[in-house]
């Protein structure tokens, strides 16, 4: 089944972001066919370079680089959220599919469920 | 149809929990199946039996645990979720060596599987965000 995980939070504001993406793997690890999809203030989880030792939290970008290792399919990252915020895709983190809006309106049509 | 609802919001901080009790009941009264409710995020504190809403507010884990003894429906709440926030029944209380337990024996204790295979089981999977 194709579970899409649709991500709109910023990534240390809450814990909401490494949350959504533990149940992002779980469903991975039930042979599901996942994709994560980062928008709005979430793009900024993608971020190369993340010092998060003095956050003592855990690094947001360390999880989205393992996603590959779990069989995560597809880890999207809205265009327009990127623009918004002078993002480029090849400049980020970790590798990323960029989506425009009418890209991310077929997504959402194809996902036979949406976890947010 | 087959409904699966997720709650995200914490109880008394968002209408997440609310919104979701007014979204089962409404499910049942359709003469829909209601397969599970999964508590995530902050919305694992609705089992909280040390919760003391004020007057004039209202009680949300009240409604569920009433929903549960009337209908039978699972309410589950996530296992990392709630250990982390404080949120522990009697095995895990026993198990950390902590000095109380909190969940309501209405919800059970549940690992994220639980809500992915609900969701693949389900016809519809709604989710009540923060």
């Amino acid at each position: 089944m194709n579970v899409l995980f649709l991500i709109t939070d910023s990534p240390y504001r809450t814990q909401r972001v490494v949350e959504t993406l533990e149940a992002a793997l779980v469903a991975a690890v039930f042979d599901q066919q996942v994709s994560v999809l980062l928008k709005g203030d979430a793009v900024w989880s993608a971020l190369p370079d993340q010092d998060v030792s003095e956050l003592d939290r855990r690094s947001v970008l360390k999880i989205l680089t393992a996603l590959p290792e779990y069989d995560v399919e597809h880890l999207y990252v809205c265009a327009e959220s990127l623009a918004e915020r002078g993002l480029e895709a090849d400049t980020l983190g970790t590798p990323v599919e960029t989506l425009t809006a009418s890209e991310q309106r077929a997504l959402l049509d194809r996902s036979e469920r949406v976890i947010s | 149809m087959k409904f699966t609802l997720a709650v995200h919001g914490a109880p008394h901080n968002s209408q997440a929990a609310l919104s979701a009790y007014r979204f089962a009941r409404a499910v049942l009264r359709r003469g829909h199946q209601l397969q599970r409710v999964f508590f995530y995020h902050d919305g694992v504190q609705t089992a909280s039996t040390l919760a003391v809403p004020p007057q004039e507010e209202t009680d949300v884990g009240a409604l569920w645990v009433g929903l549960h003894e009337e209908t039978g429906t699972e309410l589950d709440i996530c296992i990392a979720a709630s250990l982390k926030r404080g949120m522990l029944d009697e095995t895990e209380r026993d198990r950390y060596e902590r000095n109380a337990a909190n969940v309501h024996p209405a919800f059970q204790i549940a690992g994220l599987g639980v809500l992915i295979e609900a969701a693949i089981e389900c016809d519809r999977l709604v989710t009540f965000r923060a």
